[in-house]
């Protein structure tokens, strides 16, 4: 039963392949948490195809909600506030999601809070460590950004350092995509890394010494691309063979 | 009964309020500002004109398209949420069923004189959908106490006179250059041969114009209506109210799409 000093927050998430609803209490309990995925369906393409993650997002989305308040066991009219993720992302796959957080809000009269996904992503540590208090930095790492966060004592969020090209995870999807290695391409190259030989070759890693807190990744997938092309034993042939 | 009814699948965002079947009030306007910024405004001028508030709306309806994809799926994620939330029905109405009540009630003579004459009074709305093809359907039209309950899609009133619009053909897609032979074909599944007449509205006729002008000129079994471009927001509440007064169960959903979108081409 909710107590009434309880808060009760809907969010929902569409920015980029999944979409998502949970209910949270008090900003640390996780009442409901509801994933549609749509890693099968980009699988063949080798990464997140806009149009197809937009036409999935309008089939799922109304579903994820109701799924996500039932699994909740609660009713609309328990909700304090709606918070959906207004951007950075796929603009076609945000619209779905945003469209349905003003509808609900509208129609029931809810508050309604937009997001920035970035900044959710430094206040999700909250939900795996509820004591987590201010005065940290937070490292994200996704296939669209590769960021440093200082966060203050009071919560004020800074933005240090980013990538200035490619994103890690995009760097890894495009690499796997390369050496057909398939999708998501993170997973496949952390497992496969765990049994290499991290001497057998030299790779560059840029900006180590630039003296500011920014990454560059692009260079190493180029590196790693011209090396497959021109060595007589491809790396291909080395992974296929660990495989 | 009050109905709700949003069309963002064009360049023109529309929101428009009937109550029982009279149109009390409409925002509809151009722009080139994002949808998601402007809609809720718009639908809570559209409430505050007609003097309702959302909960006394009974109904929902949208333009399904085929249209604008991000447009299209502005306007359905808000109003099958708006249905859900308030416990309405929602009714999504495709794009060609509402232009075949538009170019239908936009051509009284057409129909009048044809069913006077006993002659079959055909629709064929023919939809621009890109890469060189043409989306339409075939629909009749036939006085009230006649006619296709099953299919229809909507109820105009002529004159005194109500009339049934039917569809009589399925969904067809079809390259420009082979919808005459297309036509054909399904013309004659569907009439066996029988005596009728076409008008031909929808944004294909603009696009296709030479073609189409060239094939209408010298037969007196074709018209062409050129006024029905865009689809009017007036005849997605026709299409709504017809729907919600016979309490269809609503289909699912979800935009139409007239093809499998296949990344890259590939």
């Amino acid at each position: 039963m909710k107590d009434k000093k309880d808060i009760y927050v809907l969010g929902i998430e569409s920015s980029c392949d999944d979409t998502c609803a949970a209910v949270v209490a008090n900003g640390r309990d996780i009442l409901s948490n509801l994933v549609s995925s749509q890693n099968e369906i980009h699988k063949k393409y080798g990464g997140v195809v806009p149009e197809v993650a937009s036409r999935r997002h309008i089939e799922m989305i109304d579903i994820v909600i109701m799924e996500a308040l039932e699994k909740a066991g609660i009713g609309l009219e328990a909700i304090d506030a709606i918070s959906v993720t207004n951007r950075p992302g796929l603009i076609g796959s945000l619209l779905v999601g945003v469209g349905a957080a003003k509808a609900i809000s509208y129609a029931a009269g809810i508050p309604l809070i937009a997001v920035n996904h970035l900044e959710a992503h430094l206040y999700s540590n909250l939900l795996e460590n509820p004591k987590t208090s201010g005065g940290f930095l937070g490292l994200i790492v996704s296939g669209g950004h590769s960021s440093l966060y200082l966060v203050d004592e009071e919560w004020n969020i800074k933005k240090v350092g980013h990538t200035v090209d490619d994103a890690a995870g995009e760097a890894f999807d495009k690499i796997a995509r390369y050496l057909s290695l398939g999708y998501p391409g993170g997973p496949v190259i952390d497992r496969l890394a765990a049994d290499g030989d991290e001497d057998l070759i030299e790779f560059p890693r840029p900006m180590m010494e630039s003296g500011d807190f920014n990454f560059s990744f692009s260079g190493l997938k180029t590196a790693l691309i011209y090396r497959t092309q021109c060595d007589s034993h491809s790396i291909s042939d080395n992974i296929n063979a660990t495989l | 009964m009050h109905i709700l009814s949003i069309d963002s699948t064009t360049k023109k965002l529309s929101v428009i309020i009937s109550r029982d079947g009279k149109v009390i009030s409409k925002v509809s306007r151009g722009s080139d500002r994002n949808y998601m910024e402007m809609i809720m405004g718009d639908i809570d001028d559209a409430l505050k004109r007609a003097c309702v508030n959302i909960r006394g709306i009974d109904a929902f309806g949208v333009n399904l398209g085929p249209g604008d994809f991000t447009g299209t799926r502005i306007g359905i994620s808000i109003i099958k949420t708006l249905g859900w939330v308030l416990n309405k029905p929602v009714y999504g109405i495709n794009a060609l069923d509402i232009f075949a009540s538009g170019i239908a009630s936009s051509n009284p003579d057409f129909i009048n004189s044809n069913i006077d004459s006993n002659i079959q009074a055909i629709i064929a709305p023919c939809l621009d959908v890109r890469k060189g093809e043409l989306y339409y359907c075939l629909y009749s039209v036939a006085g009230d106490e006649k006619g296709d309950n099953k299919n229809t899609v909507a109820n105009i009133i002529i004159g005194r006179k109500s009339y049934k619009i039917s569809r009589m053909s399925g969904r067809h897609l079809v390259s420009a250059d082979a919808f005459l032979n297309d036509l054909s074909i399904n013309l004659k599944k569907v009439m066996d041969g029988a005596d009728t007449r076409i008008i031909f509205g929808g944004n294909g006729i603009e696009s296709y114009g030479e073609k189409f002008s060239a094939f209408t000129a010298d037969n007196e079994r074709y018209l062409l209506d050129k006024n029905n471009i865009f689809p009017v927001p007036e005849f997605l509440d026709l299409c709504v109210s017809h729907y919600s007064s016979n309490k269809d169960i609503p289909e699912k959903i979800n935009p139409v799409y007239v093809r499998e979108f296949i990344p890259f081409g590939k």
